[in-house]
């Protein structure tokens, strides 16, 4: 305040700056009744703003899941479309495989090539190359499957074109004699002069099968005489195959083709135009599953919202639970189902329990009516209001007051998730991340308290009917799963869950569990 | 925070609609509330623009009438405070026109200075002091012509 005042401004500073004056009671009645309609407004906007997140959430995880399926598809069609019989002009002939012609120069010649092919596998591009010839113009060119680019064109030739398909393998192979040091054999076992040779797979594998390719990406037309020379190492398996076929083909520049690991001859064309081979369809697997046994610890950090309205009692309950509540280390435990619905994307859901407790501090509560109308000790916390009342002592009045000595809420829940993941594989570690949904179902409830009455009377299992049956949460998280082998791994992962709807029906009090946990885990492959 | 409406307002009525305005205002926005300073201060702060609000709604801040400075010669302050109540001197506040009222307020109760006031209510710094002296004058009449009164039936009595 000024201190050179006026007399006149003294005269109404003192009359009137410390006078005090009540508002009428339907002022308040008035003000109350705002905030109601604010309160109500604030919730609904609230309540619409959490629907619209869990739409976008769902629908989010729609289209992660009609994207991979789809994806699924177009690969599967991809695959049915390159080998339907449609395509195929003309009904395979037989071929004649034959061994004559071999010799050990060319052997060495192939060898060499190949070796130096084997060597390459690291620097490979990752191409899907399906096989494709014509008689006509006779040559054969190893074409990209996704953008039908021809990568490598074959030395046109006079002689008849084989197709073959070569299984790209991602395991590397020896520098030393990869050729040599593999056997060789066919998958058709039951060939003869009767029965024309209409498919054979003819792999290299090697001798010691420690390190047995598995996986089968890449496909691409392979020159006949690598079949043909690599039947010198043949065995036992491809003894089927009778030596007056004769194999003729041309010899592509071998070395630009992308990593062989197995070669497979499938459909053999003399003396016609066009070829494309019928093939079985790969499919690939498209849903893997595993199971999670899991275990968390979580901090809890209740948030309570009591419609902001500072200087009412709900205010003081909201700061006096706020201040007096303590949450322990809850813990949660539970088995979840992975499907991997793609190399990155999983979805996950599970059942979990999850045990939630929290100490409240000594307070003074009084006594007030119950919603049935009974004079009980009140007692606010954050799962809702409890009436409490003392077995032993006098009949109660509204007003009386107690102390209440420390006090335990335990909330029990069983907690179904749906998850959504996106992984990055690194080695041996696939990181992830993930976004999802929860429903919180209460299965127990337990709220213990010592009060003053005149000795200390302890009282157990007392239940509030302010908790709702179930809410709803998201969750958020990051984390890592360390492969210790193909189908089993670590998982952990700092998990944070928030409510989406509050755990209490109460108007006065609405709780949002907020929780931070950490997760582990075990993944097992199935 | 009835006190601080009701020197702005009209009338009781006025005033209570005012605090009613102030207090949804500040529950509304208590997010708002930075705990630097008072509450109390803050709060009083949203009621005094929750009246100015609905005094600016109502009518314009401008003087109506031209007031001749007049030289009133006043009893003390302690005597005029014993003769003239709370209520009356509310009244006289409450008689003033809105802009002289307003000016009177935020200068004496709250502590503003003339620009500080000019800025608030959009207007000159000299219009503010003018404002303010001629509040001053018809108060000085008033509480004189009052106080005489009250005095006059004491002295009946």
């Amino acid at each position: 305040m000024k201190k050179n005042l006026h007399p006149i401004d003294e005269i109404f500073l003192d009359g009137l700056a410390e006078k005090q004056d009540q508002p009428s009671l339907a002022t308040w009645d008035a003000i109350e009744k705002s905030l109601d309609k604010n309160i109500a407004y604030t919730f609904k906007q609230k309540y619409i703003q959490q629907q619209r997140i869990i739409i976008v959430l769902l629908l989010l995880l729609a289209f992660v899941s009609i994207y991979t399926i789809n994806s699924y598809k177009k690969n599967y069609s991809n695959n049915s479309v390159i080998n339907s019989p449609a395509v195929t002009n003309k009904t395979p002939n037989t071929v004649k495989i034959s061994d004559e012609n071999s010799s050990s120069n060319k052997l060495k010649s192939i060898e060499k090539k190949a070796s130096s092919l084997l060597i390459n596998t690291s620097k490979s591009k990752k191409v899907d190359v399906i096989a494709a010839t014509t008689q006509t113009e006779k040559a054969a060119s190893i074409v990209d499957a996704k953008t039908r680019k021809v990568l490598h064109s074959l030395k046109k030739t006079n002689k008849p074109i084989v197709e073959a398909t070569l299984k790209i393998e991602k395991q590397s192979y020896p520098k030393e004699n990869p050729i040599a040091d593999n056997t060789i054999y066919t998958s058709n076992k039951n060939l003869n002069s009767k029965n024309p040779l209409k498919e054979t797979t003819v792999a290299i594998e090697r001798k010691k099968n420690t390190e047995k390719p598995t996986t089968k990406t890449k496909i691409a037309t392979i020159d006949p005489e690598v079949f043909n020379e690599a039947s010198h190492f043949q065995m036992e398996q491809i003894e089927s195959i009778k030596t007056n076929r004769n194999l003729n083909g041309i010899i592509p520049e071998i070395n630009q083709l992308p990593l062989i690991a197995s070669i497979t001859p499938i459909v053999k064309v003399e003396n016609t135009s066009t070829s494309i081979v019928e093939q079985k369809p790969k499919i690939k697997t498209p849903i893997r599953f595993s199971i999670i046994p899991n275990l968390s610890l979580n901090t809890l950090n209740p948030r309570i919202v009591t419609d902001e309205d500072l200087g009412t009692r709900r205010e003081y309950l909201r700061k006096q639970i706020t201040e007096s509540e303590n949450a322990k280390i809850g813990i949660t435990f539970g088995i979840a189902l992975e499907a991997s619905l793609s190399k990155r994307i999983s979805i996950e859901s599970g059942i979990n329990y999850s045990e939630k407790n929290t100490t409240i501090k000594p307070r003074t509560i009084s006594a007030e009516r119950d919603r049935e109308g009974k004079v009980k000790y009140r007692f606010d916390c954050s799962a809702g209001t409890y009436y409490i009342d003392p077995k032993l002592g006098t009949t109660l009045s509204v007003g009386d007051s107690t102390k209440s000595f420390s006090a335990n809420n335990k909330l029990q829940y069983i907690n179904t998730p749906l998850i959504a993941r996106y992984q990055l594989v690194t080695g041996k570690i696939n990181w992830f991340q993930m976004v999802g949904v929860g429903a919180n179902v209460l299965v127990g409830q337990s709220f213990e308290t010592n009060i003053e009455n005149n000795y200390t009377e302890k009282l157990k299992n007392l239940k509030t009917s302010d908790l709702k049956k179930m809410y709803f949460n998201g969750i958020v998280g990051v984390g890592i799963d360390y492969n210790i082998s193909k189908r089993l791994s670590i998982r952990m992962a700092p998990i944070y869950r928030f409510s989406i709807t509050p755990m209490n029906k109460s108007e006065s009090i609405k709780t949002y569990l907020h929780s931070f946990s950490a997760t582990a885990g075990l993944k097992i492959g199935l | 925070m009835l006190m601080v409406c009701l020197r702005y307002a009209n009338s009781r009525e006025e005033a209570e609609e005012s605090l009613q305005e102030g207090f949804i205002n500040a529950f509304t926005h208590i997010k708002k509330f930075r705990q630097e300073g008072s509450f109390e201060g803050w709060l009083r702060k949203i009621m005094v623009n929750a009246s100015l609000q609905r005094l600016r709604t109502k009518s314009k801040l401008y003087p109506v009438v031209d007031l001749v400075d007049e030289e009133v010669n006043l009893a003390s302050k302690e005597e005029i405070l014993s003769s003239i109540g709370t209520k009356d001197l509310l009244k006289l506040i409450q008689n003033l026109s809105p802009a002289y009222r307003i000016v009177f307020n935020l200068y004496v109760f709250e502590g503003l200075k003339h620009r500080e006031i000019a800025e608030m209510l959009k207007i000159s710094e000299g219009t503010s002091k003018s404002n303010l002296s001629d509040a001053r004058v018809i108060l000085q009449k008033q509480v004189k012509e009052l106080y005489e009164i009250k005095n006059e039936k004491i002295s009946i009595l």
